[in-house]
């Protein structure tokens, strides 16, 4: 498993955390029934404050990511196909918004960004 | 509280300073005093011994800088000021053992003329470091360790020389109030002023700011 | 909630000086860090805390009890290391050891000197031929030796370099994996706390600023910079400190979003740390 945070990025430190077990877990690099380390332990890694991961654990777990054991610790959570699906859909679509906004902003039109998007999805 | 009485033991024993000054001290004073009743000299080594060791481990835990860690322990402060009292005996103890093995040996090798022993000595002493103690801890605690220095100097030197001039004394009311006190009576006195004192250094050392 | 540590309303009163109002609490399982500028009652708080100095109103409960009627009790379950360790400078550290380790009902031995071999200590080496990073390690051995439940250090790493004080936080980390463990730890050294602490606690002229999570408190706050033209009377008194130069300011905001509103694209707004926040609460 693999976590790392950037101290000078804008983006708070939970939510570096999340995302990065998030991808970790739709990529399948995370299996279901797959144990996390635990919440102090990964602070006393990471260096942060326990708080810190609490939350990154608190946020995964409303958006049905991982589930906490009671004195057993915190397990990648069985992912409905449907609903994996779902969730990577929604990151996507998070991200296009956000391209479409600014494309908006700078007066780039629809064809354009599609005509990029051919080509980059090509090239990568 | 073995622990306290094991400590002190342990700094009094590793302080170079003490130790030189318990053994030089006894020549020292015999040097001073040209004649010497054999017993009044013994007398003033038990007393002043267990003075000094009595006041140099009130430094350690109320006067000096070390009373941060001493106080941060698990005691209270209550117990603390019992034992200081308690461990006026033990200091006796350790003095009359000391002093005793010291003028022995002075003795066997023909230096002096000392007594190394005296039980009716021993038995005078104990009011006399109890009143001491009384008059001296009470202030040590409620001043700072300078004044507490300076009074407790100022009532040993009071103590010794009102002593001093009773045993000289010719005023025929004195001498006979003298020979009406037995040694039960000052027993008494110290007892009651030790005890007194007690309550009254508990209740100051209780709040106080360390 | 069961707070490890409790203090409610301290107040001492002092010739100068007066410490007033002092509450915050702590959980179990966390790092509260103390910071304050100079003189501000960092040291004065931690005293009122352990009962060296008597309080003149306010209560402080740890473990849930009375510091003062459970005192031995609680001083039991307390591993202390303060600024100036003044420990009895002819004893050995076997020395001193033997006669701390009497008083606590918990001392264990082996822990011990595995942090004597861990920090490099010799056992035999008299306390005063230690430098002071050495004493400080000591104070650490000793109070981490007897299953303390919750460790108080005021300023234990001012005048140690870096690399020493990095080596600290990683023994507290280690602590706190124990989650009935709390650790409250006064400084000056904000960076120290940057990392670790959970939770902050600001004091200043002997009253408390804010006690809250670190993380919070790194998100409400932020340095704004931008040019002289933008400031007068009224933009001035948005921010907790200002410092205006010749080529523009910098100051500190608590309220990112309405600095944002206010200013918009006319300033910088970046985030602040916690020197940042301390060095401009102070100095206004």
């Amino acid at each position: 498993m693999r976590i790392i945070i950037s101290n000078s990025s804008n983006e708070p430190i939970y939510e570096q955390i999340s995302k990065q077990i998030k991808a970790q877990i739709l990529k399948g690099e995370l299996k279901e029934g797959d144990l996390l380390p635990s919440i102090r332990g990964l602070a006393r890694d990471l260096q942060i404050s326990v708080i810190t991961t609490k939350r990154a654990y608190e946020e995964l777990e409303k958006e049905g990511f991982i589930e906490t054991v009671q004195g057993k610790g915190s397990y990648v959570a069985g992912q409905n196909k449907e609903l994996m699906r779902e969730k990577k859909l929604n990151i996507i679509e998070e991200k296009l918004s956000r391209i479409v906004e600014e494309s908006k902003a700078l007066g780039i039109g629809f064809d354009e960004i599609l005509e990029m998007l051919k080509i980059l999805y090509e090239e990568v | 509280m073995i622990g306290i009485i094991k400590r002190d033991i342990l700094l009094i024993l590793s302080s170079k300073q003490t130790i030189l000054l318990m053994l030089f001290y006894i020549p020292f004073l015999m040097i001073l005093a040209e004649s010497f009743h054999p017993e009044s000299f013994y007398f003033v080594i038990i007393v002043l011994y267990t003075f000094l060791m009595s006041m140099s481990s009130f430094t350690y835990d109320i006067s000096g800088k070390s009373k941060y860690i001493m106080n941060s322990l698990p005691i209270n402060r209550k117990e603390l000021v019992v034992y200081k009292y308690l461990s006026i005996f033990v200091y006796l103890g350790m003095t009359i053992v000391f002093a005793g093995v010291y003028l022995w040996i002075i003795h066997i090798l023909g230096l002096a003329n000392v007594d190394y022993f005296s039980l009716r000595v021993i038995k005078n002493t104990i009011p006399i470091v109890m009143m001491y103690s009384a008059v001296v801890f009470p202030v040590y605690i409620r001043f700072e360790p300078r004044i507490g220095q300076i009074l407790s100097l100022f009532v040993f030197i009071l103590f010794f020389t009102t002593i001093g001039n009773l045993s000289y004394t010719r005023d025929k009311a004195i001498l006979k109030f003298l020979s009406l006190m037995k040694w039960e009576y000052y027993m008494a006195i110290a007892l009651l002023l030790y005890l007194l004192s007690l309550l009254l250094s508990i209740s100051l050392y209780k709040e106080k700011d360390i | 909630m069961d707070y490890i540590l409790e203090v409610n309303n301290l107040r001492k009163e002092f010739k100068n000086f007066t410490l007033d109002n002092i509450s915050f609490k702590l959980e179990p399982g966390y790092i509260m860090g103390f910071i304050g500028p100079n003189g501000a009652g960092k040291s004065t708080t931690i005293k009122l805390i352990m009962n060296l100095l008597k309080k003149d109103g306010g209560e402080v409960r740890i473990f849930g009890k009375d510091h003062e009627k459970y005192e031995k009790e609680v001083k039991n379950r307390i591993g202390f290391v303060y600024d100036e360790n003044y420990y009895y400078e002819d004893l050995s550290i076997r020395a001193m050891k033997s006669i701390v380790a009497s008083f606590y009902s918990d001392w264990d031995d082996d822990k011990f000197n595995q942090y004597l071999r861990d920090f490099d200590l010799n056992p035999k080496a008299k306390i005063k031929t230690l430098s002071k990073g050495m004493k400080m390690k000591f104070s650490l051995a000793v109070a981490l030796s007897h299953n303390a439940d919750l460790i108080i250090m005021d300023e234990p790493t001012s005048g140690l370099d870096p690399v020493f004080r990095r080596e600290v936080l990683d023994i507290l980390y280690n602590v706190i994996e124990d989650e009935r463990k709390s650790i409250f730890f006064s400084t000056h050294i904000t960076t120290d706390l940057e990392k670790i602490a959970d939770y902050i606690t600001f004091i200043n002229k002997g009253k408390i600023v804010f006690s809250k999570p670190k993380d919070e408190v790194l998100e409400s706050y932020a340095i704004v910079r931008g040019g002289l033209d933008i400031l007068n009377d009224s933009t001035r008194k948005e921010f907790i400190g200002i410092r205006e130069t010749k080529v523009g300011f910098e100051a500190l905001t608590d309220n990112i979003e309405k600095t944002r509103k206010t200013f918009g694209d006319k300033v910088l707004i970046e985030r602040a740390n916690l020197e940042d926040i301390m060095v401009y609460s102070v100095r206004g």
